[in-house]
């Protein structure tokens, strides 16, 4: 199994559960989504990525339906996208 | 290969790792924290030494405890638990300084082939992002699952 993979060394522990409640890293996080705000994902790149996941569970015989839900997009959003990269015929209404 | 990285707990919601890293200095309390922008989905992976026995850390300690790798696998090995979790997160990494930053660049790079199976690596470099590649002196990453 790979190492990064490795699942056998993690132990959930409740104890750590008042970490989620805390800004541990207050100013670094403010500081990261300041930074993420002013310099977002191009959109060509974000539309790369999604369109792959949608491919990438499509070839996994997901239904379209099952594709929707797992990556929370509208089945629309999904039909659309599948259409446009030729995996499936465009569909008629 | 077992010994390559920490074991590790989690907080019930996987949002929050605790790890031991011990070496010369002795040991040494460590925090990956991923904290949600808003509800955009959009996670920064905070990371840090605990600081004595109180609930603060500090992302800037170089605690030089000789084991660097050890414990870039493991935060490594906590964006697969939080990914497993929330698999349409999008996390975002910077180191705390140029350093830091290089040495996650560095972590990146060497188990890079092994990364791109499961997630898009993006870098950021000259006012934008782009798929990463090694030897970019990116200043900023994000790990999307694929």
């Amino acid at each position: 199994m790979s190492v990064l993979k490795s699942k056998s060394r993690v132990t959930i522990n409740p104890e750590l559960d008042k970490y989620d409640k805390m800004d541990i890293f207050k100013e670094k996080n403010e500081s990261a989504f300041a930074f993420l705000e002013k310099n977002p994902i191009p959109a060509h790149l974000l539309k790369e990525i999604k369109d792959n996941r949608i491919k990438r569970r499509f070839e996994q015989n997901m239904s379209v339906e099952q594709i929707a839900q797992v990556l929370d997009l509208p089945k629309a959003e999904v039909l659309a996208a599948l259409e446009e990269m030729g995996l499936i015929a465009p569909v008629i209404a | 290969m077992e010994n390559q990285q920490y074991s590790f707990e989690s907080a019930s919601a996987f949002t929050a790792f605790e790890f031991v890293s011990k070496g010369k200095k002795g040991h040494i309390i460590k925090i990956v924290k991923y904290t949600e922008y808003g509800d955009s989905g959009m996670y920064n992976l905070g990371f840090g030494d605990k600081i004595g026995d109180s609930d603060k850390f500090d992302d800037k300690a170089i605690s030089d405890n000789g084991d660097r790798e050890k414990i870039l696998a493991t935060v490594a090995a906590t964006i697969y638990e939080f990914i497993n979790e929330y698999p349409n997160a999008s996390i975002y990494a910077k180191g705390s300084n140029l350093a830091r930053t290089r040495l996650y660049r560095i972590a990146i790079s060497s188990v890079l082939d092994e990364i791109n199976k499961d997630f898009t690596v993006l870098g950021y470099l000259e006012e934008n992002w782009e798929k990463f590649e090694r030897n970019q002196n990116y200043s900023a990453f994000l790990i999307i699952k694929k």
